[in-house]
C-alpha cells in the first residue's frame, strides 16, 4: 500500500532536513516520492513529523519489573500508571506518544525467557533487551585469569542465547562483593575472593564489546548511585573509560555533590562539562519527575541500602549468582529538598550537555519517574517560562544548590528530534530507523502543536509503525506486534563445551537451560528481529 | 480408541466440545477459570478467555502463593534461588512441613566450606519456636532448646544462610517471622529466603497474570477490566456461595465443588471425568508438547520440549475464545 502524509513539517535532521514537504511510505519502509497517486493520503498540514521515538533505557520487562507489579497492586491503573504498568498498557501508551522501539536494559540471562515472552506481551512497538554481564562467578573467574579471548566468546554466547542487543554491566563486582558481606563498592574496591576491582571488571566487559563489534558501547550502571558526593565516582568512571566508547546509564543519579548545608548539591553542572570534553562517552538522563514510583533496579546493593526509604514501606530483594533485583517504591515530593535537587540536576544535564547526540531522553522509567511523565518533560526542555513556573514551586534552598534557575536554554524541535530519534539509532547501530529517509523503517510520529505541549506529546496527532497507522489521538486505530531486535555475534564454539562443564559442575544444569528458542517465544511468527554486528 | 472429547460423559469430537464449551460460557453470568495448572501459553490464552467472558481466574495452589505474596507485599522480603542455594549457602535451615532433606554436600563454589543443613519441625510449636529463634537472633537471654540456640548461632556466623518453607504448609504468621528474622540478619551478614513454589506451575502462571494483567493471581474481569481481590476470586468459596454458574478448569482431576455448577473440564488424557458436561483431553505441557514452564530447579521460567505435538490447553482455550465471536 502506497501512503502520502501530505504537507507537514519533516523535522529529520539525520538527513538534514527540516521543512514543510511530503512524506511516502509503502511496504513498510519511507520511499522517495513516486510518480504514482497513493492509495492512502493523510493531510498532516500544520503538523510536525518525526521518525518514531526510540528510548534506550526503560524497565519494562522481566522478573524484577514483574516483582514490582505484584508487590504493588494499588499502584496499577493509578493516575499516571504509578508503579510498573502491564505490557498491553506499555505498549499503546508507548506508542501514543510516538514511541516505537523501547529497549529494557536490564535483564540477567538466567531470567531472558521471562523478559522475551513480555516483551512479546506488548503491542504496537518493537523492543529489546540488553544483557547483563559482571557480577558473576563464571566471568570473573574468566576476568581473574585474564581471558580476554573466552570473555568475548562468553560474552557473545550470552548476547546471542539470551537475545540481547547489546552489553550491560551493573555496579560491576558491586553486587558479588555485597554476597560476600561488603556494603560499600566504589570503581578501586575489590571483590573478595576474586581479587578483581570494578574497574577491571568494567573495562574488561567494555573491550569485549568492542572486540565483538557490538553496536552499543558497554551500558553501564556505575557505582554508588544515588549516594551524596557520588559525581567523583561518574567523574573517575568517565577517565577510567580511557576514551573508548561507554555508555552511562541514568547520569543524573550521579550528579551530586556534599554541598551545602545538607551535604546534598546538585553537581551536574562539573558532569556535564566532564562529558562535554569526554567525546566517547554518551550518558542518558534518568530523570526525576514528581510523584508515586517504585524502583526497580539489579543494583542489590543500592537497593537494600534505599530499603529504609520505601514509600509504602515494603520491599523485595532477590540474590543471585550474577546481579539480583531489588525493587522499592518510592515517592519523589516537591517539597521535598533532596528530590528537588534531584529534579534540578536532571534538567541540568540536558541543558548543559551541549551535544543532543550524546545525551539520552530517559527517566530510567519507572526509577526516576514512570515514562507517562516524558510529555512533561519534554515541555520541560522546549520551555524556559515553564521551568521557571515550576522552580518557583520548589524549596529555594534546593534551587539555590543548582544552576537551573540560570539556564535559559530551550530545545528546539531538530535536537528534540536528535536526542529521541536520531541519535539512539546511530547508538543502537540500527541504519533503518531514527531517520525518514528513503529506506528508512516507516516508524513515524505526527505531533500537531497547540499550547500545551505535554498534551501534544502525550497524544500524537498520528502514529505509523512499520508504514500502517496504528494510533490516532491515543485511540487504537489497528491492533499491531513489533519484534525484539536482537544480535547474533560469531564466537569461538570452544566455549561451549567449557560453559557445559561449569553449569553441570556449579548448578547440576545444562548450560543451555537458560537459552531462549524463537518457539518459546511465539510459535506462530518469528519474534525477533536480527540486527548485525559491526564486524 | 480413546476419545478426544466428552459431552455428558460420551464420546464427541473436539469442534463439537470446543463449541459446547463456548456456548456455555457465553451465556453465564458470572464464569469461573480454574485450577489453571497450565504452561505459560495457557495462562497467557486463559487470560485472553476470561477477558473477553468477564470471567474470574483462580489457581489451584493459590492460597500457598498468597499467602507468600501477603508477607512480601505487607513488610517485604530477602530471598534468592534454589542456583544460588547450591552453588554457595554454607547454612540452610528447613522450617516446617513439605520441606524435603537439603544435601550437606558442600557449596559448589565454596567447596572447602562445610554446609550445614538444620530443621525446625513444623506443628503446633513452630510459631513460638520461631519467636524465640528471632529473639535469641536479637541478642535476647532467654530459656531455649539447645537446639534452637544452635540454630541461631549457625544463622550468625554463616556467610550465606539460607531459610526455606513451603507456603502450602506454613501459615502466613511463620512466613512473617521466617522474613523478619532474615532481615534483622542482614543488618550483620547475609541469609535469605526461599519460599519453595507450589505445583500445578502456580509461580510461572502467577508471573504471566503479573504482566498481562498488572495484578497477581486471583483476577476477576466481570466490570471489563481487571480486578485483583484475593478473597473475593477465590475459587472455591465461590463456588460454596454459589456465585459462580460455570466453571472452566484446567487440571489433573476436577475439584470438590464440581458438582455446585456446570464444569467444562480440561483433562489430561485417561483422567476420569465424570460430572463435566463438557471435557476435552489435553496434553501434559512440557511432555507431550512443547512448554514454558517456572522450573523448581532454576526458579525462573524455562523451555521444555515435548515428546510430541498432542493438544495444548492454550489451543483449546483459543479455540473457545475464537468460538465466541467476541472480540478480543
Ligand atoms: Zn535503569
Amino acid at each position: 500500500m502506497l501512503t502520502l502524509l501530505s504537507g507537514g513539517r519533516i523535522v529529520d535532521p539525520a538527513n538534514r532536513r527540516d521543512a514543510i514537504g511530503d512524506l511516502w511510505l509503502e511496504d513498510g519502509l519511507v520511499i522517495a516520492p513516486p510518480d504514482r497517486a497513493p492509495d492512502e493520503r493523510h493531510d498532516v498540514s500544520g503538523c510536525i513529523v518525526m521518525a518514531g521515538g526510540i528510548d534506550i533505557h526503560s524497565h519494562i520487562a522481566g522478573t524484577n519489573v514483574n516483582t514490582a507489579r505484584l508487590l504493588l497492586p494499588e499502584l496499577r491503573g493509578s493516575a499516571g500508571f504509578a508503579g510498573a504498568p502491564e505490557s498491553e498498557a506499555i505498549g499503546r501508551l508507548y506508542a501514543a506518544m510516538g514511541f516505537t522501539l523501547v529497549v529494557e536494559p536490564a535483564i540477567s540471562p538466567a531470567v531472558a525467557l521471562q523478559a522475551h515472552r513480555e516483551l512479546a506481551a506488548i503491542p504496537f512497538i518493537d523492543k529489546a533487551i540488553l544483557s547483563v554481564l559482571g557480577n558473576e562467578d563464571f566471568g570473573l573467574q574468566l576476568i581473574r585469569a585474564g581471558e580476554h579471548t573466552a570473555l568475548a566468546d562468553y560474552v557473545a554466547r550470552t548476547l546471542a542465547a539470551s537475545g540481547g542487543l547489546g552489553l550491560k554491566t551493573i555496579n560491576p563486582g558491586g553486587a558479588a562483593a555485597f554476597a560476600r558481606n561488603v556494603r560499600r563498592f566504589s570503581l578501586d574496591d575489590e571483590v573478595p575472593e576474586y581479587g578483581l576491582t570494578s574497574r577491571a571488571i568494567m573495562r574488561s566487559l567494555q573491550q569485549a564489546a568492542i572486540r565483538l563489534g557490538v553496536p552499543h558501547p558497554l551500558h553501564l550502571h556505575a557505582n554508588n548511585l544515588g549516594l551524596p558526593g557520588n559525581v567523583e565516582s561518574a567523574l573517575a568512571t568517565i577517565e577510567a573509560a580511557e576514551g573508548q566508547p561507554l555508555h552511562l546509564a541514568h547520569l543524573q543519579f550521579y550528579a551530586y555533590g556534599e554541598e551545602g548545608p545538607r551535604k546534598f548539591s546538585s553537581a551536574a553542572a562539573r558532569l556535564a562539562e566532564a562529558v562535554n570534553a569526554a567525546p566517547h562517552i554518551t550518558a542518558d538522563v534518568g530523570q526525576v519527575m514528581f510523584g508515586q514510583t517504585v524502583t526497580v533496579s539489579s543494583d542489590v546493593l543500592r537497593q537494600f541500602g534505599a530499603r529504609n526509604q520505601a514509600s509504602p514501606a515494603k520491599s523485595a530483594l532477590l540474590e543471585t549468582d550474577g546481579n539480583g533485583g531489588g525493587i522499592v517504591p518510592y515517592r519523589y515530593r516537591k517539597e521535598n529538598f533532596f528530590n528537588a535537587v534531584q529534579w534540578a540536576a536532571g534538567l541540568e544535564l540536558f541543558l548543559l550537555i551541549a551535544d543532543p547526540w550524546r545525551v539520552f531522553f530517559t527517566t530510567d522509567h519507572p526509577n526516576g519517574a514512570p515514562f507517562t511523565a516524558y510529555p512533561d518533560l519534554l515541555a520541560l526542555l522546549m520551555d524556559r517560562d515553564l521551568r521557571a513556573a515550576w522552580i518557583a514551586e520548589l524549596p529555594p534552598e534546593a534551587m539555590a544548590m543548582s544552576t537551573l534557575p540560570a539556564l535559559t536554554r530551550e530545545y528546539a524541535w531538530g535536537e528534540i528530534a536528535i536526542m529521541t530519534r536520531a541519535a539512539p539509532a546511530r547508538l543502537l547501530g540500527l541504519a533503518d530507523r531514527g531517520h525518514l529517509g528513503p529506506g528508512a523503517r516507516a516508524d513515524v510520529a505526527v505531533y500537531r502543536p497547540e499550547a500545551d505541549r505535554a498534551a501534544m506529546f502525550r497524544n500524537a496527532a498520528l502514529v505509523f509503525k512499520d508504514g500502517l497507522p496504528i494510533l490516532r489521538e491515543g485511540r487504537v486505530l489497528r491492533p499491531h506486534r513489533g519484534r525484539a531486535l536482537r544480535l547474533s555475534p560469531g564466537f569461538d564454539a570452544a566455549i561451549e563445551p567449557r560453559l557445559a562443564r561449569y553449569y553441570d559442575a556449579t548448578f547440576g544444569l545444562a548450560h543451555t537451560a537458560f537459552d531462549v528458542p524463537a518457539e518459546a517465544i511465539d510459535r506462530t511468527r518469528d519474534p525477533f528481529e536480527a540486527v548485525p554486528c559491526r564486524n | 480408541m480413546t476419545a478426544e472429547a466428552l459431552l455428558a460423559g460420551q464420546p464427541a469430537s473436539r469442534a463439537a466440545a470446543i463449541a459446547a464449551a463456548a456456548a456455555l460460557l457465553g451465556a453465564s453470568a458470572n464464569p469461573l477459570i480454574a485450577g489453571l495448572a497450565t504452561d505459560i501459553d495457557g495462562a497467557e490464552a486463559a487470560i485472553g478467555l476470561a477477558r473477553a467472558v468477564g470471567g474470574v481466574l483462580d489457581h489451584t495452589a493459590a492460597a500457598g502463593g498468597l499467602r507468600d505474596l501477603d508477607v512480601m507485599r505487607q513488610a517485604g522480603w530477602i530471598t534468592t534461588t534454589p542456583l544460588l542455594v547450591r552453588a554457595r549457602a554454607d547454612c540452610i535451615l528447613l522450617v516446617g512441613d513439605g520441606v524435603g532433606d537439603f544435601p550437606t554436600t558442600p557449596p559448589t563454589l565454596a567447596p572447602a566450606q562445610a554446609r550445614r543443613v538444620l530443621r525446625l519441625p513444623g506443628g503446633a510449636a513452630l510459631p513460638h519456636s520461631l519467636a524465640l529463634l528471632r529473639a535469641l537472633l536479637a541478642g535476647r537471654k532467654l530459656a531455649a532448646s539447645a537446639a534452637l540456640h544452635e540454630i541461631a548461632e549457625a544463622l550468625r556466623t554463616a556467610q550465606c544462610g539460607v531459610v526455606i518453607w513451603s507456603a502450602a504448609h506454613t501459615d502466613g504468621l511463620c512466613i512473617e517471622m521466617v522474613c523478619g528474622m532474615i532481615d534483622d540478619l542482614n543488618r550483620a551478614t547475609r541469609c535469605f529466603g526461599l519460599p519453595l513454589p507450589g505445583p500445578g506451575n502456580l509461580a510461572g502462571v502467577m508471573q504471566a497474570i503479573g504482566w498481562q494483567c498488572g495484578f497477581p493471581l486471583r483476577v476477576g474481569f466481570a466490570r471489563g477490566h481487571a480486578e485483583h481481590d484475593p478473597w473475593r476470586f477465590d475459587a472455591a468459596r465461590m463456588a460454596a456461595a454459589g456465585e459462580a454458574d460455570v466453571a472452566l478448569w484446567i487440571g489433573a482431576a476436577l475439584p470438590d465443588w464440581a458438582a455446585k455448577m456446570s464444569m467444562i473440564a480440561l483433562l489430561p488424557a485417561g483422567t476420569p471425568a465424570e460430572g463435566a458436561e463438557v471435557t476435552i483431553f489435553i496434553g501434559r505441557p512440557g511432555v507431550d508438547h512443547d512448554a514454558v514452564l517456572h522450573e523448581p530447579a532454576t526458579g525462573a521460567l524455562g523451555f521444555r520440549r515435548g515428546q510430541g505435538d498432542a493438544l495444548s490447553a492454550a489451543a483449546v482455550l483459543t479455540a473457545i475464545t475464537q468460538a465466541l465471536g467476541v472480540p478480543c
